[in-house]
C-alpha cells in the first residue's frame, strides 16, 4: 500500500528525512516510531503529498504520492488538529466530504462517523467549544469521511489525557478489525504495541529498523537486562570493563540497562561480580517489548558516532 | 470540480459579522466626512436649481467621490483584508494542511478562493458606492428626483470599474497570501496599493515638473486606475461631460485641468478636456490586467509547488 524508495527531504543543510525505504502491506497496521524530530511527520507529509521530496519517491497503492489518485486512497490526521472553529462538527465533516469530492449522502456519512466517535451530542456545537479529546476524535472522523483505504495518523494520542487516549486507541483498534491499512506514528510505544502488526523505527531521519513487531522485539531487546543496585555508579564502571558485558547505559530512573555478550551465563556472572565488589542487587529484570527495542536502537544510534571516533583515534 | 465548494465556504467566511463591522465602521466614518466635504462644494440652494442642473452637479461630484472613496480605495483595502482571511489564514491555523490532504487539485483551491474574493468585493463595492451616494445626497440637500440622473446613472460604470479593481486586488492579495502564508504580511502588502492610490494625489499636485521628468506616472496607481475608471464608464455609455472631466482631473490625473472649460475669447459650449497623455488609456488598463493576472498566475504556480508542513 505504501512504498518508498530513497525518500529524502532536505531543508537547506538539514536532512530531515534521509533515504527512507519503507514498505507497508495492504491491511497492515504499521507503527512509525521515533523520538521527536526524527522526521516522522515530514515523512508522513511527503506520503500525503503536502511536502515534496528532495530525492526519491513514494507511491500509495501504486500511485505517486501527491497525485489525485493517491489522495483518494488516503485519510490524514495531522499531529496538531486544526479546524474552522466557528463551524459545527457536522458542517465541518460535510465540508471535508465535499472537498474530497464525495457525492450522495454526505451528511449521512458524517452523522455515522460522529456516532462512531461518540460525538453525536456535539454535532451541532461549534468546534471551538470541543475538548482536546473531542477534537482528536473529530480529526480522525474527517480523515475517514471519504472512506479511504489508508489512514495516515500522526501522533493521534498526543496531548490527550488518559481517558482521551483510551478513546482514540479504542477507535484505532476498531479500524484494525475493518481491514483498513493504518500508518500511525507515536512516541508512546506501549500504546502502539497493543495493536500494530509491523513497525518502523526512525532515528535522525533514517530507518533504524523495520519489520514485524515481534521480530524486532526479539532481535533488539531479548538480551537486555535492567539492573538496580546499592551503588549503580560503581557497578556501571565495573560492568563497562567486564568481558561478559557488551554495553551498559543508564535508564531514566538511574538503574542500569545491560546488554551481555552471552545471555545464558550473564545472571550468574553478574551476581558473582557484584558479590566480589560488595554491591547488593536490588532488582534484576530481563527486558522486552517495543519500548525497550526502541530505546536500544536509540542507544545504538547515539553510540555509533562515539565508536567511530574511538576507532579513528585508536 | 471542487471550485464551487471552496467558493461557497470562502464566501461564507467573509460574511462574518465582526469582519463586516470592522470594515464598515471606518469606511462610513471616512465616507461621511468626505461626502460632507464634497457636498460643501455644491451650491447651498441646489434644490432650487432646475432638476437637470441638480443632476449634473451631483453627477460631477459623485463621479469624483466614487473614484476615490466609493469604489477605488475601499475596494483595494477590502481586497487586502479578504485575501488575508483566506489562504494566509488557512496556512496559519493549519487547516490548509487538512484541506490539501483531501483529493482536491490545488488550483481548484486557488481559483475558488480568488473568485470568492472577487464576488464578495463586488458586493462590498455595491454597498460602498450606494452608501457614499446616499451620504452625498443627504448632505447636499438636492431634491430626491435628482438621485436617478445624479447618482444611479454612475452605478453601472462604477460596477464595471469595481470588477476591474477587484481583479487587481484579488490577484495581488492571492499572490501575497500564497507567498507569505501570513495574515499580517498579506494585509500589509495588499494595503500598499491603496496607499499609493492615495499618495499620488499630493505627489501629482505638488510634484510639478519632476512628476513628468522622473516618469513617476509609470508607478502612479491612481493615474492608471483613473484611465480604467474613464474607460469603464465609456464602455457602459456613461461618458463624461467636460464638467465631470474637470471634477475628475485632480483625483485621477487623467485630464489636463489647466485649460479653462470655456475659451474666454471664443465663449460658447465647454469642450472636452485634453488627456494628459503620458500613457494611452488602454495601455494602463492592459498593464494593470497583465500585472494582476501575472500575480494570479504566480499564485497558482507557487501554490501548486509549495510545501505545506
Amino acid at each position: 500500500m505504501i512504498e518508498t524508495t530513497n525518500l529524502t527531504k532536505r531543508y537547506g543543510e538539514l536532512t530531515a528525512v534521509d533515504s527512507v525505504d519503507l514498505t507497508v502491506e495492504r491491511g497492515d497496521i504499521h507503527g512509525f516510531v521515533g523520538p521527536n524530530g526524527a522526521g516522522k511527520s515530514t515523512t508522513m507529509q511527503m506520503l500525503v503529498g503536502l511536502v515534496s521530496p528532495s530525492e526519491g519517491e513514494a507511491t500509495i497503492g501504486g500511485e505517486p504520492a501527491g497525485s489525485l489518485a493517491a489522495s483518494e486512497l488516503i485519510g490524514y490526521a495531522p499531529q496538531e488538529p486544526a479546524f474552522y472553529e466557528s463551524m459545527t462538527g457536522l458542517d465541518y465533516l460535510v465540508y471535508m466530504g465535499k472537498t474530497a469530492g464525495m457525492s450522495g449522502d454526505i451528511e449521512g456519512r458524517a452523522r455515522e462517523l460522529l456516532e462512531r466517535f461518540d460525538l453525536t451530542d456535539a454535532a451541532r456545537q461549534p468546534i471551538g467549544g470541543y475538548s482536546g479529546g473531542m477534537a482528536r476524535k473529530l480529526s480522525l472522523a474527517q480523515a475517514m469521511i471519504h472512506e479511504p483505504e489508508l489512514l495516515i495518523l500522526d501522533e493521534p494520542t498526543a496531548t490527550l489525557d488518559p481517558e482521551g487516549r483510551a478513546a482514540v486507541i479504542d477507535s484505532l483498534e476498531a479500524m484494525t478489525d475493518e481491514g483498513m491499512t493504518v500508518f500511525v506514528s507515536s512516541h508512546v510505544l506501549a500504546e502502539l504495541e497493543q495493536f500494530i502488526d509491523t513497525v518502523t523505527i526512525l532515528v535522525d531521519g533514517k530507518v533504524a529498523t523495520s519489520g514485524p513487531v515481534g521480530q524486532i522485539q526479539d532481535r533488539v531487546a531479548a538480551d537486555t537486562y535492567r539492573v538496580d543496585s546499592t551503588d549503580n555508579d560503581r557497578l556501571a564502571d565495573i560492568l563497562a570493563e567486564h568481558d561478559a558485558v557488551e554495553r551498559v547505559t543508564r535508564a531514566e530512573d538511574g538503574s542500569l540497562r545491560v546488554t551481555p555478550t552471552d545471555g545464558e551465563s550473564f545472571t550468574t556472572e553478574l551476581q558473582r561480580t557484584m558479590a566480589d565488589a560488595g554491591i547488593t542487587m536490588q532488582s534484576l529484570e530481563q527486558e522486552g517489548g517495543l519500548e525497550e527495542a526502541f530505546l536500544d536502537l536509540l542507544d545504538e544510534a547515539e553510540a555509533e558516532p562515539a565508536s567511530a571516533d574511538a576507532e579513528v583515534e585508536g | 470540480m471542487r471550485v464551487p465548494t471552496i467558493f461557497r465556504k470562502t464566501f461564507a467566511d467573509f460574511s462574518n459579522p465582526k469582519l463586516l463591522v470592522a470594515y464598515f465602521l471606518p469606511f462610513l466614518a471616512i465616507g461621511g466626512f468626505l461626502a460632507l466635504g464634497f457636498a460643501n462644494n455644491l451650491p447651498d440652494d441646489i434644490a432650487a436649481l432646475p432638476l437637470a442642473q441638480q443632476e449634473a452637479l451631483l453627477f460631477d461630484t459623485y463621479a469624483a467621490l466614487s473614484f476615490f472613496w466609493g469604489v477605488g480605495i475601499p475596494l483595494l483595502v477590502v481586497g487586502a483584508i479578504l485575501s488575508a482571511n483566506t489562504l494566509a489564514l488557512e496556512a496559519e491555523r493549519g487547516t490548509l494542511r487538512i484541506l490539501l490532504s483531501k483529493p482536491i487539485r490545488r488550483w481548484e483551491v486557488v481559483v475558488g478562493t480568488f473568485l470568492a474574493i472577487l464576488a464578495f468585493s463586488l458586493l462590498m463595492a455595491l454597498a460602498s458606492m450606494l452608501l457614499v451616494g446616499v451620504a452625498l445626497y443627504l448632505l447636499s440637500e438636492a431634491s430626491a428626483a435628482a438621485i436617478g440622473g445624479g447618482i444611479f446613472a454612475l452605478v453601472p460604470g462604477n460596477l464595471v470599474f469595481a470588477v476591474f479593481v477587484s481583479i487587481v486586488a484579488a490577484g495581488l492579495g492571492t499572490a501575497l497570501a500564497v507567498l507569505t502564508q501570513n495574515r499580517l504580511r498579506t494585509a500589509l502588502g495588499g494595503v500598499v496599493l491603496p496607499v499609493l492610490y492615495f499618495a499620488f494625489l499630493p505627489i501629482r499636485a505638488l510634484g510639478g515638473p519632476s512628476y513628468e521628468e522622473y516618469y513617476l506616472y509609470i508607478v502612479d496607481v491612481s493615474y492608471h486606475f483613473g484611465h480604467a475608471f474613464v474607460l469603464a464608464h465609456e464602455a457602459v455609455g456613461s461618458g463624461f461631460t467636460p464638467e465631470t472631466q474637470a471634477s475628475l482631473a485632480i483625483w485621477t490625473g487623467v485630464y489636463d485641468p489647466k485649460r479653462p472649460l470655456v475659451d474666454p475669447l471664443l465663449g460658447g459650449m465647454p469642450t472636452s478636456l485634453d488627456p494628459v497623455g503620458y500613457v494611452p488609456p488602454v495601455a494602463s488598463l492592459v498593464g494593470l490586467l497583465v500585472v494582476s493576472l501575472g500575480l494570479f498566475g504566480f499564485a497558482l504556480y507557487r501554490f501548486e509547488h509549495m510545501d505545506v508542513s
